[in-house]
């Protein structure tokens, strides 16, 4: 971290410092709109959650009494404010269907989503920024026409294609045809290749065709032709210099896209019957899940917030000039 | 804006996917028309039959025909998913523009959630959404059309602050125009264009989208189906008939990608234009007709001193243009000597920044250099490239470039950016190699040198980069220096102290210097040599000494003329040279400056004068022209400007 | 042997592709492998069971998991249904009295010894409406008390009316072992009780881990833990996605999964072991509130005539189903015989017409019928999933009511929403709503008794004959009354109250194992065999 000439007299002038502050400032309002809309999730949603989760056959008087034991017959402010202290005090409520507790549940399955979101997220930049650099290398100014066309054309398919249809299809020829990797579930190292590589696929094409006309662009820099002018090897040029030049946009859609990802595993999880929060809030919300439902959409929120928030704090970091200007 | 939207269906990528785009409209508005009595045959005796020559895809639970079933099912989806993002585009729009007719308090509010919103994923937010609707079509346009609208929301914010900062719109303000009528009138259709494009790639994705949301059951029920339901139905039995699920998978991936190939080519069309590349240029290399031409000048290639440090014969650049390659640069001889500074004069387009690049090999990617000599310090510099040769140029030949703001890499300390020097070429490791910039940071007089050393560039103004990048041209021992207008984008007081450091590094290493300028007073002072350069040739090769009164080609005259000084009349308007550079892509035959030449004649049109020195003048005085020496006329009155023809 | 596993009391809603209940059981053996002793016997379940506490809940998952860890009183025969030993050695019913004496030696997970007053605990705790167990009504009749003489090992259990089925409802009763009892809420995730296997780990949402519990010998007819072929260890996965559990049994991941979908074609062609066991798929019901169209018995009958009944019988089940025989088919079923064949009113849209039009529906010039302005627009509710045949079937049915003039909306419905509609007097006329029970009582308060929201009569049947029909069964104890029920039962038919016309068969398929599946998969009858 470079330090300015006259260190600041008042710590919390620092810039760093400032920088967190209005960071997490930000973050905090997201979670509580956040928080807001998934508890209005549940009053709008038509219908009774509480029969739907008992079921047909539940008496009558049996459902009423859960309607009261769970609050819902208070009034909607009551109902909010009691939710909110719910959330601060780490208590998410029971599953309607399994009367469990709903944290056990999120507990038990996010590490499976988890795990599966972060490798998809570093196969996709372990894909797409060789061969991003790559490409841009080969398609620099004026050059590789037909390397541009085909790796633009051969992405944007790639790109399209669902991950769920990339993942049934996987599925189909290696696990069932070929047999060479499971199926289903987590239990191997080897149950990852599948959805990982589904996941991965598609943002790894997005990323690779960012970084290789982030690189086109950087290549025709100014510094980078001082680099040339010093006679650095063309590794140190591209990788050295230019990459990390072409990174930084390239990171803005890399958080984006780790919050795709994380929309991804939804899918996939139901293709490979991952045990992880994905496959769990489909099936809450076609029963009706409330409770679970709305911890995972909780969940999921956090993630995709704090996952921004590491992003924004990797490009103040990349680029130096960043963190003194802010929007 | 005709010609740009041509323009895109022109590209091979932008007529694929016009032609597909229109292909699936034509299927969506058809097929129902054609095969929607056939796609309702019940049969049966045929339920979950296997792909036949009558089934080309199957059949599904009564016995109909997949093929013509998704083939139907095109209309539903395309609608469907357009209805989603008209939603999606109007709701955004909406959310969008708010920030901006809100004002500063509920704008910002409005732009918090749609931040949020933004950072939360698309087909999440659609299942929340799909949860309140219910389950079906409506609801599964309504969810993913309000899925899409944060993203809109976001763009259309950036466009209308974009817009909003322009004079226009603050003097509309100023004039109490209200902010709706401005946001319609003056704002709206400037955002048009990047909104339809990015449309056109939302209705991709919400295709696909809707896919994704049927594959979970969540979308359209029967009896309706589209091929979302079609797909839902197909992934049930993918184990028994594949095609069940590949006919509508197909269908939604060709669709989509219809769309969005559509759309990145309209995106991509709307900006850059289309050149012919360097294949024609590299392909004019064999059997060239137009080789290099011998100017004349063999009779000085014996006697070659030693102390020459650049040697440079019938230089030729060609570079790839609209219609044809260019040369830029045509036949350019000299050569320059140890401790020697020659200056390189001439207007923009003259080849004057191409030549230094090109002599320094630093054009590889963006044109080819061909030459009948070019040697640095007696190295062949046209033979490939090798390492040794690579770290002979970086330790022996200095580089400064004209714009000291982006000459140094933003993201790396410029202590770290001097070192590479001394590490790749000097085997030094990196405590040795910072200490030597440092060093050579003090030496080209920047203060606090071993705290600047681990600053960044941004923190360096403009003169003291300039100064930083001699410092790491200094890194090695160079014995030329080769600076690209280096001081015209620095204040007048600062170019006096950059052209003073490189002055007193000559002085004190006998370093060469090449330093290209059009300004031609800095060149007088500095250089003992000056090469005058136009279109692409040096039309006179003059001591610096001799340029105030003893040039002798037209234009170098006229140049010095241009320059004002303490004795110009006031009451005159400036002396201009009449007349514009000439284009590198249209050289005439014969003398290039024929048109702007007071001197010129049909021999001067007809025939291009060699550069060589006068019969009786000095050797070291080279002019390349018909009639150089000769008195001008009497320059026409300076009122009226005159149009060349 | 125990009622099925419904969802519910008594009502099971069959989905094709999710979890299916079934009942008894004939296998068909795989080739001659060998047995083989100890093992580990992996078994695909299609949801969570969620609260494991064997009283409180009804759900499915929940019923096949309980098996592994609890038993019941007494045991019925899956083939025969006669009622067999289990818990109790011996018993005897008389008018309201049962009479039943424990077996010796019964010993609970932790070692405890099973007592008599233990036994009342349980089916008092259930007979008690503040515990609000599901059970209550569906296993236990209502206003049942229970009293246990530890020195002679006998409960006595006395019920408020004579109840001609409760043994075989006390057969889908688990018995909670005294450390249950005393602390309730341990069975939420862990188990207390008498079963031939106690659960060592539960991970809620993925898997549960049973081990054997040996000197085990009170299974359905005397079965013991000790027979040759039982796994030592039995871990319950929950595989949510049908496909998915089909891949695993191909690729040997799991030993045992109920597979109904269109996946079940490829196991079949695999040749992997099957347990069948049949189960009712296709049964409509009508809307009889006052003010429906379909409350007019002539309508009803009109309705059930237009439609070619094999025909949504072929699709709704690909080819492979059969028409049902009698209303309580699930094995192991009570009553054996045929209600159906010569009740049901036969396809014929002619006559379907004909009847329309004498209740006053006429046909306009659209070519829909209307009454007194009113057009006969129906609202049509049935359970679809990807691929089945369900949805197929019921736009075929739409399309031969549109033939007849009647202008029906079909509204595929996850079963959830279907219940909640049906059971919250909801907006619907007709319902594709499978019922899948052991005896034919269970079927009283849906086809009697106060109309949905108040109790389970959920299409608002008033039927006096049925009625009748039912006091004079309910008379006879047990199987000697089925003549009667069944009778009962071919009179709703008659009169197209109930229109049964789809029965399937829900197959367990095995790899390296075999076993039986009247109902519930039955834990000692779970065979390993040789790869």
């Amino acid at each position: 971290m470079a330090m300015t000439l006259t260190a600041p007299a008042r710590p919390w002038a620092h810039p760093w410092v400032r920088f967190g502050v209005r960071r997490l400032r930000r973050l905090l309002v997201s979670l509580w709109i956040l928080v807001t809309a998934s508890f209005a999730m549940i009053h709008l949603i038509p219908g009774d959650p509480v029969r739907g989760a008992l079921g047909t056959t539940a008496p009558a008087d049996l459902v009423e009494a859960r309607r009261h034991a769970l609050g819902l017959d208070d009034p909607i402010l009551v109902q909010y404010f009691h939710y909110l202290k719910g959330l601060v005090t780490g208590d998410l409520g029971s599953s309607l269907a399994s009367q469990l507790p709903v944290s056990g549940v999120v507990a038990q399955r996010l590490p499976a989503t988890l795990s599966l979101a972060v490798l998809a997220f570093l196969a996709s930049v372990a894909l797409a920024i060789p061969l991003g650099v790559v490409t841009g290398v080969l398609t620099r100014r004026g050059h590789g026409r037909r390397t541009e066309l085909a790796f633009t054309t051969t992405s944007i398919i790639i790109a399209t294609i669902p991950d769920f249809l990339i993942g049934v299809a996987l599925v189909y020829v290696f696990g069932i045809e070929l047999g060479w990797l499971p199926v289903a579930g987590d239990d191997t190292a080897a149950s990852y290749v599948l959805p990982v590589f589904s996941l991965a696929i598609g943002p790894a094409a997005i990323l690779a065709r960012i970084v290789r006309v982030e690189m086109v662009g950087v290549l025709e820099a100014d510094f980078v032709r001082t680099a040339r002018a010093k006679r650095l090897p063309a590794r140190t040029i591209y990788v050295g210099h230019a990459l990390p030049n072409a990174v930084t946009a390239a990171l803005t859609v890399g958080g984006l896209l780790l919050s795709a990802l994380v929309a991804g595993t939804v899918l996939v999880e139901n293709v490979f019957a991952w045990p992880g929060l994905g496959s769990t809030i489909v099936r809450s919300i076609l029963t009706k899940d409330y409770p679970v439902v709305q911890a995972i959409v909780l969940v999921y929120g956090v993630g995709v917030l704090i996952t921004n928030l590491v992003v924004d704090v990797a490009l103040a970091l990349l680029d130096p000039r960043s963190k003194i200007r802010e929007d | 804006m005709q010609g740009r939207w041509r323009r895109v269906v022109r590209t091979p990528l932008g007529l694929t996917a016009t032609v597909l785009v229109v292909a699936v409209v034509a299927l969506a508005v058809l097929a129902p028309v054609l095969w929607g009595s056939g796609a309702d045959d019940v049969d049966t005796d045929a339920i979950l039959a296997q792909p036949s020559a009558e089934h080309w895809a199957g059949t599904d639970n009564l016995g109909r025909d997949i093929l013509l079933r998704v083939l139907v099912a095109s209309r539903l989806s395309i609608l469907l998913a357009l209805l989603a993002i008209v939603i999606a585009v109007v709701a955004g729009l909406l959310l969008g523009s708010a920030p901006f007719v809100l004002g500063r308090r509920f704008g910002r509010l409005v732009a918090a959630g749609v931040n949020t919103a933004v950072a939360f994923p698309g087909l999440l937010l659609a299942l929340f959404f799909a949860v309140v609707f219910g389950v079906g079509a409506t609801g599964a346009v309504l969810a993913i059309g309000l899925a899409g609208a944060p993203g809109f929301a976001r763009l259309t914010q950036t466009l209308v602050a974009g817009v909003a900062a322009r004079d226009y719109v603050a003097a509309a303000r100023t004039m109490g125009i209200g902010r709706f009528r401005i946001l319609v009138r003056h704002v709206l259709p400037n955002i048009g264009e990047p909104l339809v494009v990015n449309a056109t790639i939302g209705a991709g994705n919400a295709l696909l989208s809707f896919a994704g949301l049927s594959f979970l059951g969540l979308g359209v029920q029967s009896p309706s189906y589209d091929w979302g339901r079609l797909l839902y139905d197909g992934i049930g039995t993918i184990y028994v008939n594949a095609a069940a699920a590949l006919a509508p998978g197909a269908a939604v991936l060709l669709a989509g990608l219809a769309f969005n190939l559509f759309g990145e080519s309209v995106a991509k069309g709307l900006g850059v234009p289309v050149g012919i590349g360097m294949r024609a240029v590299m392909a004019t290399r064999a059997g060239s007709p137009s080789g290099p031409e011998p100017t004349g000048h063999d009779e000085e290639a014996e006697d070659r001193p030693s102390d020459v440090v650049l040697d440079v014969r019938d230089l030729e650049v060609t570079v790839a243009g609209p219609s044809g390659p260019v040369r830029p640069v045509r036949g350019v001889s000299f050569d320059v000597r140890r401790g020697e500074a020659v200056g390189i004069v001439g207007e923009s387009g003259s080849g004057k920044s191409l030549t230094a690049l090109a002599v320094t090999r630093l054009l590889a990617d963006h044109a080819r250099v061909d030459a009948a000599r070019l040697e640095f310090l007696g190295n062949d510099l046209l033979a490939p490239d090798t390492p040794v040769r690579r770290r002979m140029l970086g330790t022996t030949l200095a580089m400064v470039f004209q714009d000291p703001m982006t000459a140094f890499n933003p993201t790396r300390r410029i202590g770290a950016q001097l070192a590479e020097v001394a590490t790749h070429h000097q085997g030094m490791g990196r405590r040795e190699a910072l200490a030597r910039a440092v060093d050579r940071l003090a030496s080209v007089r920047i203060p606090d040198a071993d705290a600047r050393v681990r600053q960044y560039p941004h923190e360096f103004s403009g003169g003291m980069r300039q100064r930083a990048m001699i410092g790491m041209g200094l890194m090695g021992t160079p014995a030329l220096i080769v600076a690209d207008e280096p001081t015209t984008a620095l204040d007048v007081t600062v170019q006096q102290q950059v052209l003073d450091l490189l002055a007193a590094i000559r002085a004190a290493d006998d370093v060469a210097l090449v330093l290209i300028s059009h300004d031609v007073t800095v060149v007088g002072e500095v250089c003992d040599r000056t090469l005058v350069m136009y279109a692409g040739r040096i039309v006179e090769d003059l001591p610096a000494a001799a340029l105030a009164t003893g040039a002798r080609h037209p234009y170098t005259r006229a140049l010095v003329d241009a320059v004002p000084d303490m004795t110009t009349d006031l009451a005159k308007p400036l002396a201009t040279i009449p007349g514009r550079p000439v284009d590198p892509a249209d050289v005439p035959s014969g003398c290039a400056y024929a048109d702007r030449c007071p001197l010129a004649d049909d021999r001067c049109r007809a025939e291009d004068p060699p550069l060589a020195a006068e019969p009786g003048g000095s050797p070291r005085h080279r002019v390349a022209c018909w009639h150089a020496g000769e008195p001008l006329p009497a320059r026409p009155a300076l009122d009226e400007l005159v149009e060349s023809p | 042997m125990k009622l099925t596993t419904l969802g519910t009391h008594g009502l099971c809603l069959a989905l094709v592709a999710a979890a299916l209940t079934g009942c008894g059981g004939n296998s068909n053996t795989g080739g001659k492998a060998e047995v083989v002793d100890g093992g580990t016997f992996t078994f695909g379940l299609s949801s969570d069971p969620g609260n494991l506490d064997p009283q409180m809940g009804a759900g499915t998952s929940l019923f096949t998991v309980t098996q592994f860890g609890y038993d019941p009183l007494v045991s019925v025969d899956g083939k025969t249904g006669k009622i067999q030993s289990a818990l109790a050695k011996s018993w005897q019913v008389q008018g309201t009295t049962v009479t039943l004496t424990l077996a010796d030696g019964i010993t609970c997970s932790d070692g405890a010894r099973l007592t008599a007053s233990d036994v009342a605990k349980n089916l008092n705790f259930v007979a008690d409406p503040k515990n609000k167990s599901p059970f209550l009504g569906a296993f236990l009749p209502p206003g049942a008390k229970a009293k246990g003489d530890d020195a002679g090992r006998v409960v006595t259990l006395t019920l408020a009316q004579p109840a001609p089925f409760v043994l075989n409802g006390l057969s889908g009763l688990p018995i909670v072992c005294p450390s249950g009892l005393a602390d309730r809420s341990s069975l939420k995730t862990g188990t207390a009780g008498t079963g031939p296997y106690k659960l060592i780990q539960a991970a809620p949402g993925d898997h549960y881990t049973y081990a054997i519990h040996s000197g085990y010998t009170w299974g359905p007819n005397g079965a013991t833990t000790a027979t040759k072929g039982l796994p030592k260890t039995v871990v319950i996965k929950v595989v949510e996605n049908e496909s998915t559990a089909a891949n695993l049994l191909l690729s040997g991941g799991l030993n045992g999964a109920q597979v109904v979908g269109p996946d079940a074609v490829r196991l079949e062609k695999s040749g992997l072991f099957v347990a069948k066991t049949p189960a009712m798929l296709g049964e409509q019901w009508y809307n009889q509130r006052a003010g429906r169209a379909t409350g007019d018995p002539k309508v009803r009958k009109a309705l059930t005539q237009a439609l070619d009944l094999g025909q949504l019988q072929k699709v709704m089940t690909a080819g492979h189903g059969t028409t049902p025989t009698t209303l309580a088919m699930n094995e192991p079923a009570a009553c054996h015989g045929d209600s159906v064949s010569h009740a049901l009113p036969a396809g014929d849209p002619q006559a379907a017409a004909a009847l329309l039009d004498q209740a006053g529906w006429t046909k306009g010039s659209d070519g829909t019928r209307a009454k007194g302005g009113k057009p006969l627009k129906l609202t049509f509710l049935y359970q679809n999933a990807g691929g089945s045949g369900v949805g197929a079937a019921a736009e075929l049915a739409v399309k031969q009511w549109k033939a007849i003039g009647v202008q029906a909306t079909g509204h595929s419905a996850n079963e959830t929403t279907l219940t909640g509609t049906i059971f919250g007097a909801g907006d619907w006329d007709v319902a594709w709503v499978p019922v899948n029970v052991n005896t034919p009582d269970q079927l009283v308060p849906f086809f009697s008794g106060p109309a949905a929201p108040k109790g389970n009569n959920f299409a608002s049947i008033s039927d006096p004959a049925y009625d009748a029909a039912v006091k004079s069964a309910m008379a006879a104890p047990g199987t000697a009354g089925c003549r009667d029920w069944l009778a009962a039962e071919s009179g709703l038919i008659a009169k197209a109250d109930i229109v049964p016309f789809a029965a399937t068969t829900v197959q367990t398929f095995g790899k390296a194992a075999k076993f039986e599946t009247p109902g519930q998969l039955v834990p000692t009858s779970i065979r390993m065999l040789a790869r």
